[in-house]
């Protein structure tokens, strides 16, 4: 059966999504909408509301009967299906929530009016985080351990968003960025990491309209 | 038990009202929303609890330390036998319900407000009439109350003290169920209940704090 993801040609919320069924090896498709003024017709125009959704929206993923939306909600989904849940369930509601919120700071700010205005405070928020998460991960190797969850590739999707948005706040932050490389090494995220095809080269970080896009770097490797 | 949280409704009040409804017995270490508060908290006890991302709410529960609003709620949804059996359809739900309260904090923070009101009541109208559909009955997932009922109930309420117009048929009926389950019903009509002195949002917020009304 083949799992079904749909979203923006966009990082964003998307992506956690798209690294874990990588990951995995799951035998999965997606629907990509454009970040464009026809994606956004075809998606509005009559996509939206033709799939069966309870609540229409981007991201979402269709897996036989099951039907979601809410990115976190179907990261959770893909955990559970996957078996790539933290053992602490406690400890792992807790850190999903904190990296949500890495990737709420980023929308807030890239989506908000003000921008320059607002940049100063993510940069406070972002670099506490990293001496929480410092502490939190500990020796790892991952947010629970052994046993990679699908929290890791949310830490590493929304942790890399904000290092392109904040990279000084990265500098010498050893033990968040050995566990970033740790999780670029695993098996099936390393080839794709060094694949051309790598949405890091080729799509954005938020829409391109907005007032941090995030365009993908110049990639020196 | 012990609660920490502003006192406000805000993020803290579901597990309020949670807590209330199952009868338990906890320390609401509510911390006013003056200078004073504020200094106590960031000053003296936010970095001295033990919690690993210092935050409020807090909850401490034994040798459990957590932030988090939603972690917080699901903690207390399995401990309480108030999970929904589709967890699936639960996720989406719980954070559909979530996403709805931090659109009302955005409006409420924003000195736009009065330009931004009709557009967050145009896009909660599509809300309502989907999370309508999506509620099985009585509660959200039939007869089992699950945390996600109380989280939406006590959020619903912040919205509709915004705007009750919006807020007819089967959402308020629904809503009415949950005001009518034991506990909290009697909390509601208590004259402790913190809804007729506690702001829904931050008293100074630029927007909207949402001052209690005069009952």
């Amino acid at each position: 059966m083949v799992v079904t993801l749909g979203y923006w040609g966009i990082r964003a919320l998307g992506e956690p999504a798209r690294l874990i069924l990588r990951y995995v090896d799951a035998d999965w498709t997606e629907t990509t909408i454009p970040p464009t003024k026809e994606g956004a017709g075809m998606w509005f125009g009559g996509l939206k509301q033709s799939l069966g959704l309870d609540f229409p929206n981007l991201p979402y993923l269709i897996d036989g009967e099951v039907r979601l939306t809410e990115s976190t909600a179907i990261y959770r989904y893909l955990g559970r299906k996957y078996d790539l849940m933290p053992g602490d369930v406690i400890r792992g509601d807790l850190a999903e929530q904190l990296v949500t919120g890495l990737r709420t700071y980023i929308t807030k700010i890239a989506y908000s009016g003000e921008f320059e205005k607002s940049k100063p405070r993510f940069v406070t928020l972002i670099n506490t985080r990293l001496a929480e998460f410092t502490k939190f991960l500990g020796d790892g190797p991952f947010l629970f351990g052994d046993k990679v969850t699908y929290v890791d590739f949310m830490a590493f999707e929304f942790w890399d968003q904000c290092r392109r948005l904040s990279p000084d706040s990265f500098e010498g932050m050893n033990v968040v960025n050995g566990y970033l490389e740790r999780v670029a090494n695993l098996p099936r995220i390393k080839e794709w990491i060094e694949s051309e095809d790598c949405t890091r080269k080729t799509y954005s970080i938020n829409s391109p309209l907005c007032a941090w896009p995030g365009f993908p770097e110049e990639v020196n490797k | 038990m012990e609660l920490g949280y502003w006192a406000l409704r805000g993020r803290g009040e579901p597990i309020r009202l949670l807590l209330r409804y199952k009868g338990v017995e906890f320390k609401d270490a509510t911390i006013p929303v003056t200078e004073e508060g504020m200094g106590m908290w960031f000053g003296e006890i936010k970095e001295n609890l033990g919690l690993d991302f210092p935050n409020l709410p807090y909850l401490i529960d034994g040798d459990v330390k957590m932030t988090e609003s939603l972690a917080i709620m699901r903690y207390l949804g399995r401990k309480f036998d108030m999970m929904p059996d589709d967890l699936a359809k639960g996720d989406t739900v719980e954070l559909v319900v979530q996403a709805q309260r931090t659109d009302l904090a955005t409006l409420s923070d924003s000195a736009d407000f009065e330009n931004l009101k009709e557009g967050f009541i145009t896009k909660l109208k599509v809300f309502l009439g989907r999370f309508s559909k999506f509620v099985v009955k009585p509660f959200i997932f039939g007869d089992k109350v699950t945390y996600i009922d109380i989280l939406a109930y006590e959020y619903l309420d912040h919205i509709r003290a915004l705007t009750p117009e919006s807020f007819t048929g089967e959402v308020s009926e629904y809503m009415q169920r949950v005001a009518d389950l034991p506990n909290i019903a009697e909390w509601l009509k208590s004259d402790e209940c913190t809804n007729k002195t506690y702001t829904i949002n931050a008293p100074f917020a630029a927007g909207w704090p949402g001052f209690p009304n005069k009952a």
